[in-house]
This record gives C-alpha cells, sequence and structure tokens, in this order.
C-alpha cells in the first residue's frame, strides 16, 4: 500500500474547510511547515482512517473535532497492488466509511469499508502503524504512555510480523511449555538452592546437611562418652580381679611369712653390727692413747732441739752488737767536725751580706733626695691651681641664671609684643588733617595736623573751640584685648622674677657671664691635671715617700763600690752551702749507726729472753731425762694394745652378716604387705568411683543413642547425597534450556537483525542492538565490550534507533509481501545535525522500495533530506 | 521324658533404627519389645514353661534404662522361665548389663554367666557356653561337653557362627557344626544367624523372632517349639512372631513390557500393608514413558506401606528419538532434550557429567509431562 494523497474535513484547526495533501510520492514525501501548522492533525487523521471504525466515538475521534464542533472526515487515496482507491471516513454525525476505486466507483461502504480497510492494514491496530508509523514526541520503541493493550497489540503485530519472517516464535523457542518447564526447574532449584548454587537456608537439601552435621558432631560426642565407657568397664574388670588377687589368703599368708623372716634377719645383723662398733670403738680407744703418748716423746724431743737453737742465736746477736757500737762511735766524731765547718762558713757569710745592705740602703736615700725637690714644686702649684678653681666655681654657682629661663623670658616678651602689635593693627585707624595753629589732643598728647594713628580703645580727642570728640572702638573687642595683654605681661613678669632679672638684657648678660666662667674653670682644670695627673692627694704622699727615704741613710754609710762585694758574697754563700752539704750527710750517718746500734741491743735482749724462756720450759735436765724413760715405755704398751684391737675388729668385720641387703629384703617384703593393704584400699575406691560412673553413664543408654544417630547421620549422608545428584541434574537442565533458548531465540530474531544492521551501521559503525525475546524489541546497543540499555541512552540515540529499528521491520513487511508506508511526524527533534544527516541516509537507503512520509517543522535542517516536498492546500 | 520349650535368640532389643524416619523408627523399636508377648503367647499356646534366648537379647552392652527395665518387666510378668545367654552383642564383657539384670532380683528371668551346667527343669540339664566378649576367638561351645547327672536331657544353648557366615572358611571361634553329636546334646539352641537355620535333626538357629532388615525378608520370622524327649529325635515347630514385615521386591523390566504392570504384579498382598516395610528394587531397562509410569506408579503406592523405599538405580532408560517427541517434536525444547541424552550417552565425559546429564533429562520428561497433563 502506497498513500498518494490526503484531505481532512472539518477537522480540527480546519473546521468549515478542507486541507488536502496531495503528491505523495513512492519514495521519501517531506511536509515541511511551521509548528501548529496542523501536521500532527494530518498523522492522527491518517491513524482514525486506518485504525478508528467509523462509529466510533472515543477520545481518539473527539480530538479530531474542530474546537467548534462539527463531524470530522478524511479521505485518503490509496496505492495498491490492485489499482488505486480512496478511503472515506467520516465520524460522530452521519459516520460513514467508504471504498470507491480510481473510477469513483464504491467498492464498500460502512462495516464492509472496515474489513477493506483492516484487510490493507493486516489486521487492523496491531498492523503496521504500531510498527511503523512514529508520533510526535515518542522516541522509545514502546512508549511507557502507551496502555498495556496498546503494548500487547504492538507485541503481538511484532510477533506477527517475525513469524512471518522467521516462523512461529514459540516454535522457535519452546514457548509457553518452554515457560513451564523453566518454571518447574526454577521453582525445584529454588526449594534447594540459592541463586548462587548453595544449599538455600531452611531449604530440605540444607536442612539435610544441617542435619548431617549436626549428627556428626553429635556421634563425635556419644563415641567419645562410649569409648570412654567402654575404657571404664575395662578398667573395672582389670580392677576387680587384682582385687580379686589381692584378697587370696594364701597369697597374703605368704607375704606374712616372708616379713617375720626378712625382719629375723635383719635384727641378727643388727646385733652383729652392734659388736663389730664396740670392737671398732676399742681400737678407736686404744689408738687414740697411743697418739697421746707419740706425742709427749715428740715434744721432749722438740723442747731439746729448742734450747740448743735459741742459745747459739743469744751469742750471735751479742757479737753483731759489738760491731754497731764501734761504727756508732766513728760516725759521732765526723759529725763533730762537720759541724765546726759549716759555723765558720755562714760566720763568713753574714759579713759580706752586711756589707751589701748597707751599700744598697746609701744608693736609695740618694736617689729620693733627687726627686724631692720637684715633688715639693708641683704640690705648690697644684694647691695654687687648686685655690682658683675653687673660688671660679663658686663665682660660677652664685650665677644662677639658665639658658631655658632667658629663652622663656624671650618667649613671653614675643608674645607680648606680638600681642599689642595685633591690638595696634585691629584698631580703628584715626586720620586727621586739618591746619592753623590749632592741635587736637588726646590727653596731653599733640596730634599731628596730617597724624594717622591707631585707636585700640576709646580716646577723648580734645578738639580746641569745639569740644571733645570721644572716639570708642567697641567695648567687647577692648576688654578682650586688655585681658589678653594682662595674661602676656603676667608671663613675662614671671619669666622674669624666675631668672632674677630685672629685664631679658641683663638675662642674657647673666647667662654670658656664667659661659665665660665654666671655661675659666675648664682651662685650670686641665693645668692641674699636667701638674698633678693622678690629683693632688697622690701628689701629697709621693712627696711623703721621698721624703721619708731621703732620711733612712745609715748613719756614717759610705758607698762602696759594687761590683766586689757581689762576688765577696758569692764565694761566701758557696762555701758555706758546701759545708751544709757535708754536715748534712754526716748526721744521716751517724743516725744510721745509731739505728744499728740500737737494733743489735734490741736483738741482745730478745735471745736473751728466748734463751731464758726455753730453759724455763725445759726445766731440769734429770727430770727430762727421767720423762723420755717413762714416755718410751708408755709407747711400748699402748702399741700392743693396738694390735689387739685391730685384730678383735678384723675378726667380726669379716664375718659380718650384710645389714643393708637384710634391711632392702625386709623393706621389700614389708612394702608389698603394705601396698597390698593399701591397693586393696586403693582398688575399693577406684570401683567405686568406677561404679559410680559407670552406672550413670549406662543409665543414659550411650550406645543405643549412639547407633540411633550412626543410623540417622547415614540415612542424611544418603539424602544429601540424592540432593546434591539433583540438583546437579536441574543444573544442568537449566543450563540446556537456557542454551537452547538462546540458540532459538538468536536464530528467531536473526531477519530483523539482518535488516537493521545496516542501518544501524551508518550511525554506529561497530554496534550491535541486542533484542529483549520477550518484548521482541531492542533492548541493548553494544558498543565494544560495553552493553548499554536503551533507556540509558540520551534521547536523541533512543529516537534514531526507534526510527531504524522501525525501518527494519519496514523493510521485514516488505519481505513478507505487505508494503506499508513509513510515517515520521516530527520524529528527529532531539537529534543533532551531524545524525539527522546519517538518518536521512538510512532513510534513502530504506525508500530505495519504501514509501516514506515525513512531516516535519524543520524546514531548514531537513532541506538535505531530498524527497519530495510537498504542501498543504487549504481551500 | 519329655520336655517343651520356646527356642528364639537375636530380640536386640533396644536396636535403634536410626537410618529411618521417626515414625518407622518408632515402630521398629516398639515391634521388637512387643515380640516378648508375642513369644510368650506362644509359650503358652504351646505348654512351654522355659524360654532359652539364645543371645543377643539387648542390641547394646548397655541398653537404655528404658529398654532394660521394660523389657525385664514384660518377662517378670510373662510367667515364665526366661534363660537369657550372653550373645556377642550383650556378652560378659557387658558387665554392667549383667549386674543390671542380676540386681533386679527377678526370680523367673535367669541370667546365664557362667559355662557350668544347671537344671532347668527336673532332669533336664542346660549346657551353656555365654560368650565371653564380643569376638571370643575360640569355640565356647568346647564347655558343653561337661558331664551332667546320669539319665538327664542335655540340652547346649550357645550364641555364635555354625559356619562363616561372611564365606570365609575355619575363622576362629566357630562352632563346630557336630557339636550336639561330639558333646552328647539331645538339642543345640543357637543364636546369632538372624534367620531360621537348621544344622541337623538337634541342631537350629532359631533366628530373630522379629526381622530388623531385608536379609531375610520373604519368609516369616518365628520361634521354634522344641520337644525333647531321652532317646528321640527333637520335635522343632516354627510359630511365626513377626509384628512388622520386612519384604524386598525385585522388578526386573524390559522395554516393551508394560512397567506398572510388573510392578504391581510383584508387590506383596497379604497382611496388613502397613506393616509391611517395602523396598523395591527395579532393574533392567525401561523407555522414558515407561519410567514415567513407573515413578509416578512408585509414588503412589509409597504411602500404602510401614516404610517404602523404592530403588532404581539399576535401571536404564532407554531414550529413542520418539521418546524425545514427548517434550516436544522441534524447538528449544527438543534441542535441549537431544543436548541431554547426547551427553548422557557420550562415553568421552565422566560418569559424573553422563548421570547428571541423564537426570536432567529425566526431570524434562518429568516436567514436560506434567506440563503436558
Amino acid at each position: 500500500m502506497k498513500l498518494r494523497s490526503i484531505a481532512l474535513t472539518d477537522v480540527r484547526r480546519f473546521a468549515g474547510r478542507t486541507a488536502s495533501l496531495s503528491g505523495i510520492g513512492d519514495g521519501i514525501t517531506v511536509l515541511a511547515e511551521a509548528n501548529e501548522f496542523g501536521k500532527s492533525t494530518f498523522f492522527d487523521a491518517l491513524y482514525a482512517v486506518f485504525f478508528e471504525k467509523h462509529r466510533a466515538r472515543g477520545a481518539e475521534i473527539k480530538k479530531l473535532q474542530p474546537y467548534g464542533g462539527g463531524a470530522p472526515s478524511v479521505r485518503v487515496e490509496v496505492e495498491v497492488a490492485s489499482g488505486r482507491f480512496a478511503i472515506e471516513k467520516r465520524w460522530l454525525t452521519k459516520a460513514m466509511a467508504r471504498v470507491t476505486d480510481a473510477q469513483g466507483r464504491q467498492i464498500a461502504a460502512d462495516d464492509e469499508a472496515e474489513v477493506w480497510i483492516d484487510r490493507l492494514v493486516l489486521g487492523g491496530l496491531a498492523g503496521p502503524a504500531g510498527l511503523l508509523w512514529v508520533r510526535q514526541g515518542v522516541m522509545t520503541l514502546d512508549p511507557s504512555e502507551a496502555t498495556k493493550s496498546e503494548r500487547d497489540q504492538s507485541l503481538d503485530a511484532r510477533r506477527a510480523l517475525l513469524s512471518s519472517v522467521a516462523g512461529e516464535i514459540d516454535l522457535m523457542t519452546g514457548g509457553r511449555r518452554m515457560d513451564a518447564v523453566l518454571r518447574r526447574v526454577d521453582l525445584a532449584l529454588a526449594d534447594l538452592v540459592t541463586a548462587t548454587g548453595k544449599p538455600k537456608a531452611g531449604g530440605p537439601y540444607a536442612t539435610v546437611l544441617a542435619e548431617g552435621e549436626r549428627l556428626g558432631v553429635e556421634i563425635a560426642g556419644l563415641s567419645d562418652k562410649v569409648s570412654a565407657l567402654g575404657a571404664d568397664l575395662a578398667a573395672r574388670r582389670e580392677a576387680e580381679s587384682r582385687l580379686q588377687r589381692s584378697d587370696d589368703p594364701v597369697e597374703e599368708a605368704a607375704r606374712r611369712a616372708a616379713l617375720t623372716e626378712a625382719q629375723g634377719r635383719f635384727a641378727a645383723a643388727q646385733n652383729h653390727a652392734d659388736r663389730l662398733a664396740r670392737a671398732e670403738q676399742a681400737l678407736a680407744l686404744a689408738q687414740s692413747q697411743l697418739a697421746l703418748a707419740e706425742r709427749d716423746r715428740d715434744a721432749l724431743n722438740q723442747l731439746d732441739a729448742d734450747l740448743a737453737r735459741a742459745s747459739a742465736e743469744a751469742a750471735r746477736v751479742t757479737a753483731l752488737e759489738a760491731l754497731a757500737k764501734a761504727a756508732d762511735a766513728a760516725s759521732r766524731a765526723a759529725l763533730d767536725q762537720h759541724e765546726r765547718a759549716a759555723q765558720q762558713a755562714q760566720a763568713t757569710l753574714d759579713a759580706a751580706q752586711r756589707r751589701q745592705d748597707v751599700a744598697q740602703r746609701a744608693a736609695l736615700a740618694r736617689q729620693a733626695q733627687d726627686r724631692l725637690g720637684d715633688l715639693s714644686d708641683r704640690l705648690i702649684k697644684a694647691d695654687a691651681l687648686r685655690l682658683q678653681i675653687e673660688t671660679a666655681e663658686a663665682k660660677l654657682g652664685q650665677a644662677s641664671i639658665t639658658p631655658a629661663q632667658v629663652q622663656a623670658i624671650a618667649d613671653a616678651e614675643l608674645a607680648l609684643a606680638l600681642l599689642l602689635a595685633e591690638q595696634n593693627a585691629a584698631a580703628p585707624r584715626l586720620s586727621v588733617e586739618y591746619s592753623g595753629d590749632m592741635r587736637l589732643k588726646i590727653g596731653d598728647q599733640t596730634l599731628d595736623p596730617h597724624a594717622e594713628l591707631a585707636v585700640p580703645q576709646r580716646v577723648q580727642v580734645q578738639v580746641p573751640g569745639i569740644g571733645v570728640l570721644t572716639i570708642d572702638p567697641g567695648r567687647r573687642s577692648s576688654e578682650d584685648a586688655a585681658e589678653r595683654q594682662l595674661v602676656a605681661t603676667a608671663r613675662l613678669t614671671q619669666a622674669l622674677a624666675r631668672a632674677g632679672c630685672p629685664s631679658l638684657s641683663v638675662a642674657q648678660g647673666a647667662l654670658a657671664d656664667a659661659a665665660t666662667l665654666r671655661a675659666e674653670v675648664q682651662q685650670l682644670r686641665g693645668l692641674l691635671a699636667q701638674i698633678a695627673p693622678q690629683g693632688i692627694g697622690p701628689l701629697r704622699v709621693a712627696h711623703a715617700e721621698a721624703d721619708r727615704i731621703a732620711g733612712t741613710a745609715l748613719p756614717g754609710g759610705s758607698v762602696e763600690v759594687e761590683a766586689p762585694l757581689a762576688t765577696d758574697l758569692a764565694t761566701a754563700q758557696r762555701i758555706s752551702e758546701d759545708c751544709q752539704q757535708a754536715l748534712r750527710h754526716a748526721v744521716q750517718v751517724a743516725r744510721n749507726h745509731g739505728e744499728a746500734l740500737a737494733a743489735a741491743v734490741a736483738n741482745v735482749a730478745s735471745a736473751g729472753v728466748a734463751l731464758m724462756a726455753v730453759q724455763t720450759r725445759a726445766g731440769d735436765a734429770a727430770a727430762r731425762q727421767a720423762r723420755r724413760q717413762e714416755v718410751l715405755q708408755t709407747l711400748d704398751r699402748l702399741q700392743s694394745v693396738v694390735a689387739g684391737a685391730k685384730a678383735d675388729r678384723q675378726a667380726l668385720f669379716d664375718t659380718a652378716p650384710d645389714i643393708a641387703t637384710a634391711k632392702a629384703i625386709l623393706a621389700r617384703t614389708q612394702s608389698a604387705v603394705e601396698r597390698n593393704l593399701a591397693d586393696r584400699q586403693g582398688l575399693r575406691e577406684r570401683l567405686l568411683e568406677l561404679n559410680t560412673r559407670i552406672t550413670a553413664q549406662s543409665e543414659a543408654g550411650l550406645e543405643e543413642t549412639l547407633a540411633e544417630r550412626q543410623g540417622q547421620w547415614a540415612a542424611a549422608q544418603t539424602k544429601a547425597s540424592a540432593y546434591q545428584a539433583e540438583v546437579a541434574g536441574l543444573l544442568r537442565l537449566k543450563r540446556a534450556l537456557d542454551t537452547a533458548r538462546a540458540e532459538a531465540r538468536d536464530a528467531y530474531f536473526e531477519p530483523v537483525k539482518q535488516e537493521l544492521q545496516p542501518l544501524l551501521a551508518i550511525l554506529h559503525p561497530d554496534a550491535e542492538l541486542l533484542l529483549d525475546d520477550q518484548k521482541l524489541l531492542p533492548s541493548t546497543l553494544r558498543r565494544g565490550p560495553h552493553d548499554e540499555p536503551l533507556d540509558m541512552l540520551s534521547g536523541g540515540t533512543r529516537e534514531q534507533l526507534a526510527i531504524l529499528t522501525r525501518l527494519a521491520f519496514a523493510r521485514l513487511l516488505a519481505r513478507s509481501g505487505s508494503v506499508v508506508p513509513i510515517i515520521l511526524d516530527d520524529a528527529l527533534v532531539h537529534s543533532d545535525d551531524d545524525r539527522i544527516v546519517a538518518m536521512f541516509t538510512a532513510l534513502h537507503r530504506v525508500a530505495q522500495d519504501q514509501q516514506i512520509l515525513v512531516f516535519t517543522c524543520r524546514q531548514r535542517a531537513f532541506a538535505d533530506l531530498g524527497g519530495v516536498p510537498v504542501q498543504v492546500v487549504i481551500s | 521324658m519329655t520336655f517343651r520349650f520356646l527356642h528364639s535368640s537375636d530380640l536386640h532389643l533396644g536396636k535403634p533404627f536410626g537410618g529411618f524416619p521417626e515414625g518407622p523408627r518408632g515402630r521398629l523399636r516398639e515391634a521388637r519389645y512387643q515380640v516378648i508377648g508375642r513369644l510368650t503367647q506362644v509359650a503358652r499356646d504351646h505348654g512351654a514353661g522355659v524360654v532359652l534366648l539364645a543371645g543377643d537379647t539387648f542390641d547394646a552392652e548397655t541398653p537404655a534404662p528404658d529398654t532394660l527395665r521394660q523389657a525385664l518387666r514384660a518377662m517378670a510378668d510373662s510367667g515364665l522361665h526366661w534363660i537369657l545367654l550372653p550373645g556377642n552383642h550383650d556378652s560378659l564383657a557387658a558387665t554392667q548389663l549383667w549386674r543390671q539384670i542380676v540386681a533386679a532380683g527377678l526370680a523367673n528371668i535367669h541370667p546365664v554367666l557362667t559355662e557350668a551346667a544347671f537344671e532347668i527343669a527336673p532332669g533336664v540339664q542346660l549346657l551353656p557356653s555365654p560368650c565371653t566378649a564380643r569376638k571370643p576367638g575360640r569355640d565356647l561351645t568346647e564347655a558343653m561337653t561337661q558331664p551332667t547327672p546320669s539319665g538327664a536331657l542335655r540340652i547346649g544353648l550357645g550364641h555364635g557362627a555354625i559356619t562363616d557366615f561372611s564365606g570365609e572358611e575355619g575363622g576362629a571361634g566357630i562352632i563346630p557344626p557336630d557339636r550336639a553329636q561330639r558333646s552328647g546334646l539331645d538339642y543345640l539352641a543357637l543364636g546369632d544367624w538372624h534367620g531360621q537355620l537348621s544344622v541337623g535333626s538337634r541342631t537350629m538357629y532359631a533366628g530373630t523372632p522379629e526381622p530388623d532388615g531385608f536379609k531375610h525378608a520373604g519368609r516369616a520370622a518365628s520361634a521354634l517349639v522344641v520337644t525333647v524327649a531321652a532317646g528321640a529325635v527333637p520335635v522343632i515347630a516354627p510359630v511365626p512372631t513377626e509384628g512388622l514385615h520386612w519384604r524386598a521386591v525385585g522388578v526386573n523390566l524390559l522395554p516393551g513390557l508394560d512397567a506398572v504392570a510388573e510392578l504391581r504384579a510383584h508387590l506383596p498382598t497379604e497382611g496388613v500393608l502397613r506393616n509391611t516395610f517395602l523396598a523395591v528394587a527395579a532393574t533392567g531397562r525401561v523407555t522414558q514413558p515407561d519410567r514415567l509410569a513407573l515413578d509416578a506408579a512408585l509414588a503412589a503406592i509409597a504411602p500404602d506401606y510401614g516404610w517404602f523405599q523404592a530403588d532404581c538405580s539399576g535401571l536404564a532408560v532407554d531414550t529413542r528419538p520418539d521418546d524425545l517427541d514427548l517434550i516436544d517434536h522441534a524447538g528449544a525444547l527438543r534441542r535441549a532434550a537431544e543436548a541431554l541424552l547426547a551427553e548422557a550417552d557420550d562415553p568421552a565425559l565422566a560418569a559424573q557429567d553422563r548421570a547428571a546429564a541423564a537426570a536432567a533429562l529425566s526431570r524434562l520428561f518429568q516436567f514436560a509431562a506434567e506440563d503436558a497433563a
């Protein structure tokens, strides 16, 4: 079907008029008019002709009515394979539908005409309009403002179209049955696992796993307890067996007999050991006595030796004492000789020193005498200068005026003079000009005939022969000036009083006198500093010192030649030092000999005392001999006693039983008896403990519980394995179904992709549109690695993709034998110029075998679109 | 003289049956206790005053207090004399158990704690061989050779294997099959083997009176009423005692057979199904439609039984291309099914992956069938 003309009568703004659009070509036809011209009215009218029944009175029809009411009617000329036909429809009033052929013959009317139209547009609203016609302002393929019914109808149209070119979608994708199976798979999986394939909490799979885990833990605990119970039972059997053996009377009697025998053997061994100990004590006593006797013998021998040694020592030290005495006497004689020589040398030295002192003091007195005259002269001059300075300073002290005081007087005088001058300057001027002998007077002052004077205050001019002329410059001004004058005068008086001067000139003179005095004092002080640089006091002290030294020359002293005196003194000093050196050596020698002598004397005394002590200890020689005989006899006797004791002890030692072994046997047998007793007690306690524990545990039925849990655990494991296999099977099934459906979907969409891809490449090279298998529309634009959902794209891109998709559907329709025009009503309002040009290219590509009707208000932008321009004719 | 007694063994009182769900587990435990009453009734019905329990009366060495006391109370109240021989489960090593029984001081309950022969009725000597440990490692029945008063009937009571039931020969502790002859016994009452077994004219395994698994399923458990007379072959009469019936059903299927009909043909019909524990093991091969029908039939009959288990791990499913039509004739479902089928039959894949693919295909059949329904 191709549109050839459209005529609207009484439609919206065309009330009472007919708007006609004719000359619509095969390819692109462009109606470019400004906004509000009525382009969308043509779109809506076309929609109504093809998709609204002539008896319809709904909103879509009401919108076609002019504002003033009326019955909208539309006439459309179409061309189909069988020829050219005109379709007319009027709504609301005298509603009608009519189809006529090119010769004007009526082909169908009213309902039959509707059937004819339906057939033409391939099934009413579900036909191409939803697919191909783009209403103004609609950017998307599946507009949100559409109702669900409209969407469903549009979906059906797409499905029908795709099915016509690619087969039944349900047949390919499994359709509802696939949905049902997938739903069952999802439900079965959702019951068992989460979306990530993990056992779902609360589901039977997770529950059986948790149960298995819980049972495992419980089994472990129960196994431990059962093992413990088994161990306790074994321990009890062992303990009971041991207790039975322990209670055996035969074994008990044997243990007792062994103990008795061990006790007897140990007592015999102990008795023998006592006897041996006593023999050892006797031997020790004899040995002790023998040792004492031997010590007595040794003491006697030692005493004889000591006596001989003390005698020899006394003789030796006596000889040494004699030698020491001789040496001491010789050293004392040498000392006396050296002392005398030293005394003589000291006397010679003292005499030389006295002569030296006299000569030195005489020289100093002579020097002091020479300085005394100069000092006396300078002292007299200094005293005179000091007197002059004091006088000048006294005068300077009386002249107390200062430069500031003088300046204050000068300032006060200047201020007063300025004030007076100011008063005079401000005062009225009195000028007189007269002649003759007569003279004007102010008081006693006669005014010159050409006088001019200031009148700062009230004056009376006596005009002879006439009277008195009083001139008053004004009371206030006069009083103020007088007051200021009084103040200035008072300040001057005060300044003069402070300076103690009657006038400024006197003050200035006094100030100059004071300066002169100061200069004079300064000069005098300079002179005094030259005469006495350190002051008069030190000068006076130096004078007194010189005077004292000058008076210290020894009476009768003469000045000797200094050089011989010094030589004599040096010689005397050297001799004296030599003598002193020799004396010190002699003293040391004498001291050493004295100490040696003292030591020798002490040694003699000590040796004598020692000899006397030994002699005292030794006593009488005969008695000592008798004692020696006695000691030797005792020694012989005790040696015999020790030999006997040794023999007795050895005999006992050789026959002694092993007491340690006897003691060990006794301990062992005793321990066996005691341990048996203790064991019995311990075993009874142990059995009591075991019985208590066994009774408690056996009451709990541990083995039954453990076996039950083990059975439950095995059942849980079996179930878990079954669930695992079930999940694996379901996941595999889901994967197989998804894969098969995806492959089917790809095959299903292939035709539309084939049409769409070249168009898309014009705008977006290397891009791909992914289709939603539910809506059968593009859902995602894939550019490189990025997938962008269409509703995230810009408005311009979305409207472009929507038009491209419709163009692709249009080509699919053409392939299925249904050529339907594409109508775009201001469909590219969001696209920029570059994109519009690309879209024009796409439109032209499709327009080669497809009629496209473009309504636009962008006359300039669409100038490059080409195609056939048409205009609306209104009549 | 003649002497009649009841011979039983392996009551395994207190066996927990932890692998079963809570409901069946409770019934199994209760059935083991109830068998004491049934033994009592059988003994009374047949005029036996003594019951010989040839070991494993209790399942554990330290049974729960309620297990022990309720059992002792039931025996004590029966008016019969109960001879309790320690078996391998409740051997003499279970000292606490036997002390508790002795301490209970019940006159008609006689725990056998030694090998010494004793008189259980006038002129009737019992020669017991109590298990000393779980695995004694020797023939305990050797003690049955001990002499007894002249003229007395000699009845042996033992517990253990007369042959190695695991298939190994000559293991330690094996009771000689001719023990009755060797020891001059008039009758040898044995326990340990849970099925009933005759070992000659004078030696019997009574088997458990209440089955505890499918091992001996198919034949009703019973106790033996034994009548012994001097110089005569004992008269042994089995009397059914089981409360719950364990039945294992094997169904071998082939393509072409009606799987559901085959299943129903093998199902037990006797008795109260509620008291039947049924295990169905399907083997062979079936088509996918038959497998779906079989699964549905198994699911349908399961609630009829006290416990039900179906094991189809040995059942292979033949999936033919035509079978895939049940899923879809074409389209994605069909392609998914074809992919899974190829994967399930691909020998290059790991067994685990093949199993997952087979399971997935089976589920796909199921879901598609449910949707078709």
